[in-house]
């Protein structure tokens, strides 16, 4: 056989061999043209699912939804004879307008020339229905829909939240889920609850041609999936309540929030500066939002949710867990009598405020600083030489009334607020002593009195609460030792919130007996005590005030409620910043909130309108100015040149006038005297 | 003996096979011309039955007025040719349009085999030699004339052929280190090519150091060989240069990647294996091929049909593909080494060596190992012309074949 016809043959086999080598390169393994394929030849068209409507426990709408509409562009369906003007005349835009934009998507991050990227966002409909007719001639720009929120309140804006398009770091959270521009729940109930309220995206593979036309579903659909629509969330809020609180609220700063004792259900959740969540949508979004987040003029921050984020000095509201803890340690009972006659003297420090030797009932009645004080002290020194133990052992008490920790619930915000430990005033005793030279080294037995410790037990010291960790711990209280986390949600698309967090019963660390007491106490601060004034003939009530001391200004005023006083129904507490006494401010806003929830209507009011027509900012602006005049920024405002040229000359006019009339009256005289003269 | 026994079940088996997936495809990439495809391939049979009981011998006797028409068919294309995308090499009546290089290629495979076969042929004579070259060489200078550089490569086949007959190999080692010195130069910085050569140059002189005679003429062919291939390694980039800029493209795209090139050469290359690469290894599915419906790929149903079955069959079915390739072309050349007859022979390697050609340029192109040269896959592509002329080549073949076992000589 010829040699020759072998080495044809080999070639063929070889050349053959070299395909199949590189088919399987291309096609086993490498997906970089598998991945191209995908993503030129498949679009893929995701289909934005409503968000889940928001209700309140009422049934009233608070969060829907509108239909707003973007112009998308896409850059390889651009014509070359596309005509700018005509469509900028479309757009009502002007060419240069047109160019930026076109110049600011091609800069964009995630720019290709086939994804469609948004060209004008927030299009009303008025906008649409004029440019619908004719968008088709113009192959590029396509009308999309993306529903928008629509706010059916116009109060409460921290606790709703808002939504707004994915950042980089929300892709990177839930990367198979965001892609650039949809949107999420950044802030309250939008942003703990988005997974709920978000639905799931429907997603359509459709074909596309080499042109970019459509040419029919993927697998015929096979791989498609359906939009679902986000679930409806039902809050816990009484609307009603709500916005009555933010009324009492408006011009000032500080927080109301009431809850349901027996189930931890938040039925108010105020904060004052109120946010409208009609600034969270509309095309100024991004531009109100960021006025908000730099509002800080007069200290209104109002982007700040007092009700959960304020760690405030609980004041005399704080002296009902002192006596529970106290008695749970057994270092007083309900008999003990504190050597208060003619006020608190101590280590040579003398508090002043009312009482006189009398035991628990009378000296929450009266909110007796002395009393309180010398319980603490008990407190600190249960074990003789080491402070530490005691505190550690009332902040472990603390703790299981929710305060000083995070609560663990369902808002999007939160603070741990303050219970000092014994290491804390450790470590300040150890900076006093070195501060002033001292030799000592035994820092384990710290002294109460410097280190300042003593105030705790009447809520001024170091301990911070947030308004909602009060709420809680009153709820605790009027529940004899137990609670329910307080929480936002009571229902999700109908069915009751599943999260087993608000399930679980919290026992406090204090026995039930040593309640009966104290709830005694807070009956006789409202029938006879510093809370008389807010009786109501409709339902009974249990209270106490708080006053407490900040350095900034005028004091705190705080009030907590629990009503009706046989069968609580709702635990009520305000906070109002710089107001004054608690009794004065924040205990006519907790009746008010109370009645209204228990008789349903609005009885007292007269306390209602006080509340709602007094403003403290007037104080606040004093704040910031004296804060400012501190820190050498202040300037004295100039005096405005026109309006002081105005009256300048509106002084000279009256100043004319009132000469031309002397003058008159003169001649008049002059004259009156000249007849007389004559007729004499 | 029945009349059955000379024809060659397995050849015209992949020939049926061929032409009936490559219906499937080019209906998967476009009904209509599917459908055509179907027509053209009933006519092809038929003109196939009319070869095979007609007289064997006929295409001996004819193959010069056959050649010398074919010849004149390509002449005619400068009066009277149409030109399609860009090429003159079409005729049109009517709406029927006919490529002529087609029909030409199995003229001069006539023509070479009956020339081959005449008594007095013989290669180490310089006239039977240069004859020889004419035959090939004329419809070749005509095509490239045209120009058509893909058909004209073609050409090179006939050179396959005779070197079965004889035509020493040196030729094709030359051709070959020219062409690879040539592209390997413009991917590789010409010094470290030039200095690749003295090595192996070096490697092999020692090698062979014992059988060398150091006569003058032995030095300077070593010496000569090695200045040409370094001169051709540095001149290779100023070649490319005089190149026409879409004949040049062609060639860059394959070392500097698709994406330079991406509106001009480098957008078929890229969606070519685009569709072949997202095939996988089993393929999306017969018509679900998402590049292929979205005709991304130009020209896919001619040309580009290699990606149809990339993309729609995966690895398994266009492997497959490729291996009923390999086993008709091996299968020709193995029946048409075995033939009695000279001429016989040298037609049956010329049309294996054709296809041979067709098959490594097409693929070679589609899978982006061979510069964009626009040539047909064999019974494959989309064409009329092209199915026909195949499909003709193939039933004289093996009606040459049935002939020759039927033969008592």
């Amino acid at each position: 056989m010829n040699t020759r016809y072998l080495k044809i043959f080999s070639i063929l086999v070889t050349i053959a061999l070299i395909f199949v080598a590189r088919l399987a390169y291309l096609q086993l393994f490498t997906d970089r043209y598998a991945l191209n394929a995908a993503n030129t030849s498949i679009k893929t068209e995701y289909v934005i699912p409503q968000r889940g409507v928001i209700f309140d426990r009422n049934g009233k709408i608070m969060v829907g939804n509108q239909p707003a509409y973007e112009i998308s562009f896409t850059q390889a369906l651009m014509k070359p004879d596309f005509d700018t003007l005509a469509f900028c005349s479309l757009m009502k835009i002007t060419k240069q307008d047109f160019i930026n934009r076109i110049n600011v998507i091609k800069k964009e991050k995630y720019y290709s020339k086939l994804t469609p990227m948004t060209f004008i966002k927030d299009l009303s409909r008025e906008d649409i229905a004029r440019v619908q007719e004719i968008i088709f001639k113009y192959p590029a720009f396509n009308i999309v829909s993306r529903p928008q929120r629509q706010y059916e309140v116009s109060t409460s804006g921290n606790l709703l939240g808002y939504t707004s398009e994915v950042n980089e770091r929300d892709i990177k959270k839930d990367s198979t889920y965001y892609l650039p521009g949809d949107f999420i729940g950044k802030t309250g109930v939008e942003k703990s609850y988005e997974k709920e309220l978000r639905g799931v995206k429907g997603v359509k593979y459709i074909q596309k041609d080499i042109r970019l036309r459509n040419i029919g579903s993927y697998k015929n659909g096979a791989l498609d999936k359906d939009v679902i629509t986000g679930k409806d969330i039902t809050l816990t809020i009484d609307y009603d309540l709500q916005r009555t609180a933010e009324e009492m609220l408006v011009n000032k700063h500080g927080a109301i929030v009431a809850l349901d004792p027996n189930n931890g259900e938040v039925l108010v959740s105020a904060t004052g500066p109120d946010i409208d969540p009609n600034l969270f949508t509309g095309p100024n979004k991004s531009k109100n939002l960021y006025a908000l987040s730099k509002d800080t003029l007069y200290e209104n921050k109002p982007t700040f949710d007092r009700a959960l984020q304020a760690g405030y000095p609980p004041g005399s509201t704080f002296k009902l867990l002192t006596a529970l803890a106290a008695m749970q340690m057994g270092v007083m009972d309900e008999k003990t009598i504190f050597p208060c006659g003619g006020g608190f003297f101590y280590k040579g420090k003398r508090i002043k405020g009312h009482g006189g030797a009398d035991p628990l009932i009378p000296s929450i009645q009266v909110s007796s600083n002395c009393f309180f004080t010398y319980a603490f002290i008990a407190i600190i020194k249960k074990y003789p030489g080491n402070p530490s133990k005691g505190v550690d052992e009332w902040k472990k008490i603390m703790s299981s009334f929710g305060v000083g920790e995070f609560l663990n619930n369902d808002f999007a915000v939160g603070a741990r607020g303050r219970i000092p430990s014994g290491d804390f005033y450790e470590r300040r005793f150890k900076a006093i002593m070195k501060a002033s030279g001292s030799q000592r080294t035994d820092f384990k037995n710290w002294d109460e009195m410097s280190t300042g410790a003593i105030y705790n037990g009447m809520g001024q010291g170091d301990v911070l609460v947030t308004p909602i960790q009060l709420a809680n711990y009153v709820a605790a209280i009027a529940n004899r030792g137990w609670y329910y986390t307080p929480h936002i949600v009571k229902a999700i698309d109908g069915k009751p919130n599943p999260d087993p967090r608000f399930k679980v019963k919290h026992k406090t660390l204090v026995d039930p007996k040593h309640f009966e007491p104290v709830l005694k106490g807070m009956e006789a601060v409202v029938l006879r005590g510093t809370a008389r004034g807010l009786k109501s003939n409709d339902f009974t009530q249990l209270a106490k005030t708080g006053t407490a001391q900040v350095p900034q200004g005028k004091d705190n005023s705080i009030f907590v409620l629990i009503a009706p006083a046989e069968k609580p129904k709702i635990v009520v507490v305000a906070v109002m910043e710089h107001a004054g006494f608690g009794a004065t401010w924040a205990g006519p806003a907790c009746t008010v909130i109370a009645e209204k929830y228990i008789t349903g209507d609005l009885k007292r009011e007269n306390l209602y309108k006080k509340m709602i027509t007094s403003s403290f900012m007037p104080e606040y602006k004093r704040q910031w100015i004296a804060d400012l005049k501190r820190k050498g920024l202040y300037v004295d405002p100039k005096p405005d040149s026109i309006k002081q040229k105005r009256i300048k000359d509106s002084l000279e006019l009256v100043k004319q006038e009132k000469a031309k009339l002397q003058k008159k009256i003169e001649e008049a005289k002059k004259n009156n005297t000249a007849k007389k003269t004559v007729k004499q | 003996m029945k009349w059955t026994e000379g024809i060659d079940k397995l050849g015209l088996g992949l020939y049926f096979l061929l032409c009936i997936f490559a219906i499937a495809n080019i209906y998967s990439v476009d009904q209509k011309l599917g459908e055509k495809q179907l027509v053209f391939f009933c006519i092809s049979l038929v003109v196939g039955l009319v070869i095979f009981v007609g007289r064997s011998k006929f295409f001996e006797n004819m193959a010069g007025i056959i050649y010398i028409g074919g010849v004149l068919l390509l002449i005619g294309l400068f009066p009277f040719g149409k030109e399609i995308l860009g090429q003159k090499n079409w005729y049109k009546f009517g709406s029927f349009t006919m490529q002529p290089v087609e029909f030409a290629k199995i003229g001069t495979a006539l023509m070479l085999a009956n020339y081959v076969s005449s008594p007095d042929f013989n290669l180490k004579n310089k006239k039977s030699l240069w004859t020889a070259l004419a035959i090939i060489g004329i419809p070749a200078a005509v095509v490239l004339a045209i120009p058509d550089v893909g058909s004209m490569l073609v050409f090179i086949a006939f050179f396959i052929a005779l070197y079965r007959e004889g035509l020493s190999g040196l030729l094709f080692g030359i051709g070959f280190i020219f062409a690879g010195v040539f592209l390997i130069s413009l991917a590789v910085p010409p010094v470290y090519f030039a200095v690749a050569v003295l090595v192996i140059a070096g490697v092999l002189i020692a090698m062979n150091y014992h059988r060398m005679s150091w006569d003058v003429i032995s030095i300077s062919g070593i010496a000569g060989s090695v200045l040409l291939l370094c001169g051709l390694a540095f001149g290779s980039p100023y070649i490319l240069e005089k190149l026409p800029k879409h004949q040049r493209e062609r060639i860059e795209v394959l070392y500097k990647g698709e994406k330079a090139f991406r509106d001009t050469s480098g957008y078929n290359l890229l969606y070519s294996k685009t569709a072949i690469g997202s095939g996988g290894l089993w393929g999306k599915g017969y018509r679900e091929g998402s590049v292929t419906q979205g005709k991304f790929v130009p020209e896919q149903e001619t040309d580009y049909i290699f990606c149809t079955v990339g993309e729609e069959w995966g690895f398994l079915g266009s492997a497959i593909l490729i291996l009923c390739y390999m086993v008709y072309i091996g299968r020709i050349y193995y029946l048409a080494e075995k033939q009695k007859s000279t001429f016989n022979r040298v037609f049956g390697y010329c049309f294996a060596s054709i296809l041979l050609m067709h098959f490594s340029i097409n693929l070679g192109m589609v899978m982006g190992l061979f510069p964009t040269v626009g040539i047909p896959l064999p019974y494959f592509s989309y064409g009329g012309s092209s199915l026909l002329a195949f499909s003709m080549m193939t039933f004289i073949f093996f009606k040459l074949n049935y002939s020759d076992k039927n033969s008592l000589v």
